[in-house]
């Protein structure tokens, strides 16, 4: 009783507490998202390739997939789903776990860097911005991408100051193979937080560079060995590159981190970026050193790692888009909160002001996202558990890659994209007396004539589809007779 | 000194945004796409008007759709007119007939400020144009109204349906945005503040 009036009456333990609150409060936002049963393209990748797999099967079907993933996230997944089960609601609680991840340090490390007011606008930053909002609940690797760079420039961070603890630099390597292992962008975020370490070991006259270079180069030898294998190669040097740099530009980036559906919001967002910049520059004048240094570092790294991206993409074939390097913006959150929490008491309130009316329009865009982009998603299951039957072949006229969206939901059923048929014909001979139905995205389909010497009939049996998206995944499911090839 | 002139600056700018609402957003409403219809030629010196309700009460443009025979020459000159109710013309302006395009819309620039919900009326005159003659797209599809049509009068002669019109409006924000603003002008004027002063010992880094 005594100690908790002693825990009452200070105000330290008022503030951390209300940390505490404002982390499970922004927990419980996020997983008021979760029990959304619409997944994306990228989300089914990830879904369909731990569902039913094992830890092997996982890897071997990232490296047959010829593609530039890597597993540790698939790995991480998996195993989550192990202990609670595959549905998406799972899933999407894993993703939530690395947003927490993130918000632990804010509430733990960074408070006791850089105190109470850093750390709760650090959490409002991490969890609730547009961009956070977004990747916290969707079933994808970056949330633990952010929390692992995070957490690697706060190692570095302490390495600066105490260059000779060999558990941190172990840590710090440690770190480095998780995150290149999670997406392989994330080398451009280390790559510049690495830079900084180095220019301040030799801007310290610190001795043991070399431990940069090995805990640097330790986990990139299995990245290169895993990307050989993988294949990367066969996208460096497309004529498709160059169309990618089109993509760079500041408004992308700074939509990706600000845009609502708020007036003025990405002109605002870049605007309070600009102003922390400016902020920063004032502080230099009265307070330099590393920690000053690190805020610097923290808040160009994002923009950094995004040109040397586009750069690089622009030399391969593989895509580009801000999403794939973003892993730097828990960092970016870090500067803008020391600095916001340090300017003056009016700045700080009106900074907390900005991002919770910032937070509320984002999380109205994500609820829509998550629940009302379903609307066919119930009747669809009904029709499905009613008509179809384990083996059940089914023809899509949408996008090749939506037959593993499809799958995420009907696994049992096969399912063939028309568009990528090399013999519809033989399909169609193979088909024959099976269960066969058609989803029917555009109208275009079987030829005339094809129609005729097969003897195809059809039934159509109503308008169904899963989440709208990307050009809708809606269709008319059509019942094909298929009588044989005529004679 | 410097600092209350920015505190000052700071606070005028907010109160420009609400309650003065001299920032606005920009929102658009547009004829629907289907049941058009094209009047007669309107000869010269004649007019077709258009009256409607103002649901804001600022019109940055307004459009409308003329056609004609595209092939054929084009000479003379269109006048736009804008009028309130009580017959006081807001704004008027002419333009050459050759520059006008074929079935799109063309967007004249108003700027005005008008009285929300009033009735305004919009005339296009031909006022030198003898050959090729203008016609005025319109429609009989009310399910898609711009601005609340009252009345199309073609030659003195109503007619059924309402001119395709695209009015912008210049709208007050809503106040999620309105706030945003406050909070990023109270941020920017607060660190020019502390800029200016040299950053006193309230900060610490």
């Amino acid at each position: 009783m005594l100690s908790l009036r002693i825990f009452i009456k200070d105000k330290k333990n008022w503030m951390q507490a209300a940390l505490w609150v404002t982390f499970f409060f922004i927990t419980a936002i996020l997983i008021t998202l979760c029990f959304d049963e619409g997944v994306d393209l990228d989300e089914a990748y990830s879904y369909t390739t731990v569902r039913g797999n094992s830890l092997l099967g996982i890897g071997r079907d990232i490296l047959a997939a010829n593609d530039t993933d890597v597993p540790l996230y698939y790995i991480g997944l998996y195993l989550w789903t192990r202990v609670f089960g595959e549905s998406f609601l799972a899933c999407r609680l894993f993703s939530v776990a690395g947003t927490v991840a993130s918000m632990l340090l804010g509430v733990t490390v960074i408070r006791r860097l850089w105190g109470n007011r850093t750390s709760f606008l650090f959490l409002l930053f991490s969890g609730l911005t547009p961009a956070m909002i977004h990747v916290g609940v969707n079933i994808r690797m970056y949330s633990w991408t952010i929390f692992l760079i995070t957490l690697c420039a706060l190692e570095i961070y302490f390495l600066v100051r105490e260059p000779d603890r060999g558990r941190l630099w172990f840590a710090l390597s440690l770190t480095t193979f998780a995150g290149l292992f999670s997406h392989y962008f994330t080398a451009f975020s280390y790559m510049f937080l690495y830079l900084w370490l180095l220019l301040e070991m030799i801007h310290r006259k610190q001795r043991g560079i070399w431990k940069l270079f090995l805990c640097g180069g330790i986990p990139l030898i299995p990245t290169a060995v895993w990307f050989a294998a993988s294949g990367i190669l066969q996208f460096a040097g497309s004529e498709n590159g160059a169309s990618y740099v089109q993509n760079i530009s500041w408004e992308t980036f700074f939509s990706f981190l600000f845009f609502t559906r708020l007036e003025y919001s990405v002109l605002l967002g870049s605007g309070v970026f600009l102003l922390a910049l400016f902020a920063l520059f004032g502080l230099r004048k009265k307070y330099g050193g590393t920690e000053w240094r690190f805020i610097f570092f923290s808040l160009l790294n994002m923009p950094c790692s995004y040109v040397a991206a586009g750069v690089a993409a622009s030399l391969g074939s593989h895509f580009f888009i801000p999403r794939h390097v973003m892993h730097s913006i828990g960092l970016l959150w870090l500067a803008m909160a020391i600095i916001l929490s340090r300017v003056n008491l009016p700045t700080y309130g009106f900074s907390i002001l900005f991002t919770a009316v910032m937070a509320g329009a984002a999380y109205r865009a994500e609820y829509a996202l998550s629940y009302d982009t379903t609307p066919y998603l119930e009747d669809t299951m009904k029709f499905a558990a009613d008509h179809f039957q384990e083996g059940d072949i089914v023809i899509y006229n949408a996008d090749g890659r939506f037959g593993m969206l499809y799958s995420c939901y009907l696994p049992e059923l096969t399912y063939l994209c028309f568009w990528e048929l090399d013999d519809p014909e033989e399909m169609l001979r193979e088909a024959e007396g099976e269960r066969v139905w058609f989803f029917q995205s555009q109208e275009r389909w079987f030829s005339a004539e094809i129609i005729e010497r097969f003897g195809i009939t059809y039934e159509n049996l109503g308008h169904y589809g899963f989440q709208i998206m990307d050009g809708s995944t809606e269709f008319d499911v059509l019942r094909l007779e298929i009588r044989g090839e005529a004679e | 000194m410097k600092k209350w002139m920015i505190l000052g600056i700071m606070f005028l700018c907010m109160i420009s945004v609400w309650p003065l609402c001299l920032v606005r957003r920009t929102r658009e409403e547009r004829s629907g796409d289907t049941g058009h219809l094209l009047s007669d030629g309107i000869r010269q010196g004649e007019c077709i008007s258009q009256t409607f309700q103002a649901t804001e009460s600022y019109m940055e443009s307004l459009g409308f759709v003329l056609t004609f025979e595209e092939e054929q020459m084009r000479e003379g000159n269109i006048r736009f007119e804008l009028w309130s109710a009580g017959g006081k013309l807001l704004c008027q302006q002419e333009i050459g007939y050759m520059w006008l395009p074929n079935y799109k819309y063309f967007d004249m620039h108003v700027d005005q400020r008008l009285k929300k919900n009033a009735i305004y009326e919009f005339r296009i005159v031909n006022v030198d144009v003898v050959e090729n003659l203008p016609k005025v797209v319109y429609t009989n599809d009310t399910t898609v109204d711009a601005a609340p049509s009252v009345e199309m009068v073609l030659n003195r002669e109503r007619v059924e349906g309402c001119a395709l019109g695209k009015y912008t409006w210049k709208e007050p924000l809503d106040w999620q945005s309105i706030l945003e603003l406050w909070a990023f002008l109270g941020m920017a004027g607060f660190i020019l503040m502390e800029i200016a002063q040299g950053f006193g010992k309230s900060a610490r880094i």
